[in-house]
């Protein structure tokens, strides 16, 4: 610094230049602040050398916000995708639960409109909660005994149509042996002006020449081909000569008719009108048709 | 005289008052920014003495009044007297300690946001004085304060180059000097 001390030999102290800066910037302020003069051409020049400078660290702005934007908006989206995935689980589990009460309340209107149907008859309904080991519903165990006043013999219904009949009664459980149990006979008639009687078996797991095993819940009737009238799309219904049955009940409409050996009898496939595969629910009637077949002895089915 | 570390340093508080006013406006915290130019101008003051550090600091406010104030000469003031103080105090210390600037700048930042709430709120009117302390000095101290750890040994490491400079330009000068007789 010699060399300056030298070509300032009238070196300011320190605290005259303080004062000189000072009383610089405040003539500057009171020449542009109380005298109002224009510094317009000193602020254009000054604008356009920041410009360029201005326009790339604007950009650069641009970008950090977007950056951060996007990192805000995936938070957020994030936050959300499980709030909503926390919201499907529970509509989920409120859909479930609706279903569930509506496959009721549509069996129970079913049942309902089926005792109407069959208005007759007392009725009591019930659960159905056991099955027979198998797809079919060849047997299945019922919530309601003798402690229900339930009894041997007394029919089933289920849907619009006949299940079967009470065939072994505990406390509080019943047994069913469906319509399409091979043991099960029912006495029918078809279901039109003098239609004929006929006997309605059960087909599940019957083997014949001509259809093979049967694994479908289906029932048979077997027939004098000359002698009844019987064709597809009949509608079978119980017959007044039934011991278990009360007439009239619906048991199902033939869907095949087949020729057995030389066609002087044939085979008509029945499918039952009641949906055992889908109910849960049953109607019993409460009522034998017959009094006395609690007291006797008499073997399962029909005949 | 004129020296290549004032002017670069003056040129980056230009580029410091600019960032201000675009960019660090993405990096709000607490819905303040950090005052770049004052953390700039008493990072300078430390760094090259307070003659040089007010030189820069009456530059930097200048280019700060001109372009974003209705009049000239107000941070200039402030600037100039800021980066002279930051210079006669740490006259004695190391440069090397960061203990300075994070000490100086809360305390300069402090003044100047009292400063700024006299002249653009309290002559206007506005006497909330102490939402103003809570919601915008205090939260731009702080964020000052972080952002000197990280402008402060940039720029400590620019003026060990510069100071090179000065060097060069200072035997240039007297060796100019000297042949002129």
């Amino acid at each position: 610094m010699k060399p300056d001390n030298k070509r300032t030999p009238d070196k300011l102290p320190t605290r005259f230049k303080l004062l000189l800066g000072i009383s610089f910037c405040v003539l500057l302020l009171l020449i542009t602040g109380i005298l109002s003069v224009t510094l317009a051409p000193f602020r254009n020049a000054a604008m356009t050398v920041s410009s360029p400078i201005s326009d790339a660290f604007t950009s650069l702005a641009d970008w950090i916000e977007n950056r951060s934007n996007n990192w805000q908006d995936l938070q957020d989206l994030q936050e959300e995708n499980s709030l909503l995935k926390s919201r499907v689980a529970q509509l989920e589990d409120e859909n479930r639960m609706l279903m569930t009460q509506a496959r009721r309340a549509g069996e129970l209107e079913e049942l309902y409109a089926m005792d109407t149907y069959y208005r007759d008859y007392p009725k009591q309904g019930a659960q159905i909660v056991g099955l027979s080991p198998n797809n079919w519903y060849e047997t299945f165990l019922l919530d309601r005994g003798s402690n229900d006043g339930i009894e041997k013999y007394m029919p089933v219904l289920s849907g619009y149509g006949l299940a079967g009949h009470i065939s072994q009664v505990y406390s509080d459980y019943a047994t069913v042996t469906s319509i399409i149990d091979p043991m099960s006979t029912v006495y029918a008639q078809i279901n039109r002006e003098n239609g004929d009687l006929v006997v309605v078996q059960g087909a599940y797991g019957y083997r014949t020449t001509e259809t093979g095993l049967i694994e479908e819940a289906l029932c048979m009737v077997r027939f004098v081909t000359a002698e009844t009238n019987i064709r597809i799309g009949d509608e079978l219904v119980t017959s007044t000569l039934g011991d278990i049955y009360p007439p009239g009940l619906s048991i199902g409409t033939v869907t095949e008719i087949i020729p057995v050996g030389s066609g002087y009898e044939s085979l008509a496939l029945v499918s039952p009108t009641c949906n055992l595969e889908q109910a849960d629910m049953v109607l019993i009637i409460t009522d034998l048709w017959k009094s006395d077949l609690s007291s006797g002895d008499k073997e399962e089915g029909d005949e | 005289m004129i020296m290549p570390s004032a002017l670069i340093f003056s040129f980056l508080g230009w580029l410091c008052v600019l960032s201000e006013s675009t960019w660090l406006h993405a990096l709000k915290a607490g819905g303040v920014i950090p005052c770049l130019s004052l953390i700039s101008v008493i990072s300078c003051g430390i760094l090259l003495k307070s003659e040089k550090g007010r030189l820069v600091g009456l530059i930097t406010g200048l280019i700060q009044d001109l372009l974003f104030c209705r009049v000239l000469g107000f941070y200039a003031c402030i600037y100039y007297l800021i980066g002279h103080a930051a210079g006669y105090l740490s006259r004695d210390m190391s440069r090397d300690l960061l203990i300075l600037p994070v000490l100086l700048v809360p305390a300069a930042d402090l003044l100047l946001g009292f400063l700024q709430y006299l002249i653009y709120g309290f002559f206007s009117g506005d006497l909330a004085f102490g939402s103003h302390l809570l919601h915008t000095i205090l939260p731009e101290m702080v964020y000052s304060t972080l952002i000197t750890l990280i402008l402060y040994p940039l720029w400590r490491l620019l003026s060990q180059f510069t100071h090179f400079l000065d060097e060069e330009w200072s035997i240039f000068i007297s060796g100019s000097r000297r042949s002129r007789p």
